[in-house]
């Protein structure tokens, strides 16, 4: 069963690269948001199964909108994509209860994720 | 609104070649000329206002000519005197001073009131126009000049606003795409070291000198990108040559409490 998405990511480039990889795996994306702000807005909108959150944004980093998320969502699926190699980040991500932290040029360990996300639904 | 595709290149007749992406390359997205629909309603509506003052200032000259006597019959008289001639209808003015009293007060009110309206239009854009474009342009040049570490100011969603969405997503991308250039040559790197270390073990031979040559190569042309990459300043994120970073690790404070907030 495929699993319904919303991809946070402020950069165009690397939403696009991202969106077709979880397309390519047969899942659907039911919103892009490109800013912490609008992640929240769309989440109580849409209601996602997953979400991928960038970290480094502008308007609000993911780290905040996840909590944010979160504390409004107590269930809500965060993944966190990211190029930052930061123990600290990876931390803080798995306690405030992220599903996984990864390289978001890491498609294989996107992939595996999203699958066994979406065999555990 | 959906965006017309047009040919960019290459002869019409063979078509897009085999295995491009249709939407790239060879299909050009022509992105349709949208109206600047906020700051042509705030012209619409400072012309409004405008019209407004004038008919007001219309209206009460008429109300002062009926008040002073004037009568329709008067005016067609002064029309009349102008279609005969310079001197007639000054002297036909003359004899109707008050029309002209308050002709001419009513259209120094008029320029008066224009005038100022001008310097308000005039102030406001100066305070909202100008200040954010010109924001805008320096982040610009920051940006051109390799600093990624900024950010335009998006204070109103309108146009201008919406200018300073496109120029942060556009400074996102280019650090995206740099930081992944660099992760590329932080992975690459200790891979070639590691095929050097091997050569070095198994001695040398004209086929290895060859190889050790090539691997020098490609090794130098790797460190070249990492150090140019490395000379970029990236948002909140420090490249050391081979990993990206957070500028500053988030102190354990900092992670309980929250990131600040916009």
């Amino acid at each position: 069963m495929g699993v319904r998405v919303l991809v946070v990511e402020d950069s165009g480039f690397m939403r696009k690269r991202i969106c077709d990889e979880i397309v390519a795996q047969g899942h659907s994306i039911v919103g892009e948001a490109k800013s912490g702000n609008e992640a929240l807005e769309m989440y109580r909108s849409l209601k996602p199964d997953l979400v991928t959150m960038d970290i480094t944004m502008r308007d609000k980093d993911g780290i905040t909108a996840a909590r944010e998320i979160l504390s409004e969502f107590p269930d809500a699926k965060i993944l966190f994509l990211t190029i930052l190699k930061d123990e600290k980040y990876r931390e803080e991500a798995e306690r405030i209860g992220a599903i996984g932290f990864l390289n978001k040029t890491d498609h294989s360990g996107i992939t595996q994720i999203i699958q066994e996300f979406a065999r555990s639904k | 609104m959906t965006p017309q595709l047009t040919k960019n290149c290459g002869p019409l007749i063979n078509g897009p070649p085999s295995g491009a992406d249709p939407r790239r390359g060879f299909w050009t997205e022509v992105i349709p000329v949208v109206p600047l629909t906020a700051l042509r309603k705030r012209v619409i509506l400072i012309t409004c206002a405008l019209l407004l003052v004038a008919a007001c200032v219309n209206v009460q000259m008429l109300v002062d000519l009926r008040s002073a006597g004037i009568t329709s019959a008067g005016d067609r008289e002064i029309e009349q005197a102008t279609d005969d001639g310079k001197d007639v209808a000054t002297r036909a003015q003359s004899e109707h001073d008050p029309l002209g009293t308050t002709r001419a007060m009513s259209a120094l009110l008029l320029m008066f009131t224009v005038a100022c309206l001008g310097c308000i239009g005039y102030v406001c854009v100066r305070k909202t126009v100008s200040p954010p474009l010109e924001t805008m342009t320096r982040t610009l040049r920051e940006i051109s000049e390799g600093n990624l570490n900024v950010s335009a100011p998006v204070l109103y969603s309108d146009e201008i606003g919406n200018l300073g969405k496109a120029i942060n997503e556009v400074a996102a991308n280019y650090q995206e795409v740099l930081l992944f250039a660099g992760t590329v040559v932080g992975n690459t790197l200790p891979t070639l070291e590691a095929m050097e270390k091997t050569l070095d073990a198994q001695g040398s031979s004209r086929s290895e000198d060859e190889l050790r040559r090539q691997l020098d190569e490609v090794k130098g042309e790797l460190e070249r990108l990492g150090s140019v990459l490395k000379d970029f300043e990236y948002y909140e994120v420090y490249f050391d040559g081979r990993q990206a970073l957070p500028r500053q690790p988030p102190a354990q404070t900092r992670c309980a409490q929250g990131f600040p907030r916009d």
